[in-house]
């Protein structure tokens, strides 16, 4: 408790934002964290999880939202992240997973209940719509079984008087009687036998409710975690090659160089997420990304790296035609990071 | 200026280009093409070869009152070093002067111009600047 509580340049770590680390992904799950880093610490990230009553939809997503390492290796050195590596959940107790099998189970009913009574309105609602529609064919459906109805009568009649072919004809008249009815009482018949099998249905939404089960797990033994984030930490010799003071985290040479150029435009006040749709490292609106177009297209580049002519058309091409400054972005020999804008001018 | 000078002044700048066409076997000819273009086809108030530290480029003025610029040609199928690209900014500063019958200026270097010149002739002109510049509208 008292190393949770450490100050950190006047920040304790009970106030820093906690990001999980596992399987290599950086994910927060706290929802008030996620807006904080957002409106405080302009970490846009990415929410990744999908909404419960909306599964299949992908315009907006719920929580976890999931980091970057350039964001991590930002939020570390500004200290305003914790990384909470190699965690491992407790196994709930038995009182923990009743109460949480006896929710699901009263969210499950009364889910269903909501959705039978959302069918009924709609069905009532569309009676009301086609009720003239409806009457005319109901109406020409009952003449049309009245006058089978009359002539099975007639055909009946006919039958008595000769009794030798009464054993046959009287079973057919006689589930034809039956099997002929006014459509409106057949309607309300099918109307509440619907009703009834849904009424009847035994709680197909309601998970089963076990009893001395604990929760599903991917494996075998219930006191292992729900996954596994036994993570490798690297050895001290590598890390002393890297002049990056995240024991936590290994960086290849990209990396580096993508976390330098990410931190350098992080001060200079923009708001930064990933540019795959146009080709570019990082996108740079110089304002939230829900409410400002972004100005920048940073194309992260090593200083010695060679690139041709016809790269710097594809860049310039791409980043103008989307109204977006191509940037070339990269680190010299002296640490310093250095920019080159990319402006299309014309062609002959 | 009336057309005769104009015709003189273009008959010193390509005799200028042919003679530093030896010398930059690659760039050379580029030069002379990229000249040629901003000569004729958009008529550039002025146009003068230059050389220096290994590099030859295009110093001109678009009309008379727009500021000098450098535009430096370049074959599309050119490969070049990023460290290359930001030192044309180094190389070149200090070295833009206009002389137009006037006091020569020197001006520091804010951006340049590629010229990059395809097998099939075109030019495509892009303006590298040595820092963040914002789209125009």
């Amino acid at each position: 408790k008292q190393w949770y509580q450490r100050r950190v340049r006047g920040r304790t770590r009970e106030m820093m934002i906690k990001v999980l680390h596992a399987r290599g992904k950086f994910t927060v799950w706290d929802t008030n964290d996620i807006l904080t880093l957002r409106t405080q610490h302009r970490i846009v990230g990415s929410l990744i999880g999908s909404l419960p009553d909306h599964t299949q939809q992908n315009l907006f997503h719920g929580v976890p939202l999931l980091l970057e390492i350039e964001e991590v290796f930002v939020g570390i050195q500004n200290n305003f992240l914790t990384l909470e590596d190699n965690v491992v959940f407790e196994t709930p107790s038995k009182e923990e997973v009743e109460s949480y099998w006896s929710q699901q189970y009263k969210e499950a009913e009364e889910l269903t209940i909501k959705e039978r009574e959302r069918k009924k309105a709609k069905e009532k609602e569309w009676r009301e719509k086609n009720h003239q529609t409806l009457e005319s064919n109901n109406n020409s459906k009952r003449k049309r079984d009245e006058q089978k109805e009359k002539q099975a009568e007639d055909v009946n009649r006919n039958e008595e008087k000769d009794e030798t072919q009464t054993t046959t004809s009287e079973d057919s008249s006689s589930n034809s009687e039956k099997n002929v009815t006014p459509i409106s009482s057949s309607t309300t018949q099918t109307v509440e036998t619907n009703q009834n099998s849904t009424q009847n249905e035994p709680n197909q939404a309601t998970p089963t409710k076990p009893t001395d089960k604990t929760p599903p797990t991917s494996t075998t033994n219930p006191q292992t975690p729900p996954f596994d984030l036994n993570l490798t930490i690297p050895s001290t010799s590598l890390r002393k090659t890297l002049s990056f003071s995240i024991p936590q985290l290994t960086f290849t040479s990209q990396q580096i160089l993508r976390c330098k150029i990410f931190s350098d435009l992080w001060s200079k006040g923009f708001y930064l997420t990933c540019a795959s749709k146009f080709g570019g490292d990082f996108l740079a609106y110089p304002g939230d990304p829900l409410r400002f177009h972004a100005h920048y297209v940073i194309i992260v580049v090593e200083f010695e790296q060679t690139i041709t002519a016809l790269d710097i058309i594809s860049y310039g091409r791409l980043a103008v035609s989307v109204k977006k400054s191509p940037v070339l972005a990269t680190v010299d020999n002296n640490d310093t990071v250095r920019y080159t804008t990319i402006d299309w001018q014309g062609v002959t | 200026m009336d057309n005769s000078s104009d015709n003189n002044d273009h008959k010193q700048q390509l005799d200028l280009i042919t003679k530093l066409v030896p010398l930059y076997t690659l760039e050379g000819p580029i030069l002379h093409q990229v000249y040629l273009d901003l000569v004729i086809v958009k008529r550039w108030y002025l146009i003068q070869p230059r050389e220096t530290n290994g590099l030859c480029y295009l110093e001109g003025k678009e009309t008379a009152s727009s500021p000098a610029q450098v535009i430096f040609p370049l074959s599309a199928r050119k490969t070049i070093k990023v460290d290359e690209l930001f030192s044309l900014f180094s190389k070149l500063q200090h070295k833009t002067t206009i002389e137009s019958g006037q006091n020569a200026t020197q001006q520091s270097l804010s951006f340049l111009t590629l010229g990059i010149v395809d097998s099939d002739s075109t030019i495509s002109y892009y303006r590298i600047h040595e820092k963040l510049v914002p789209p125009t509208e």
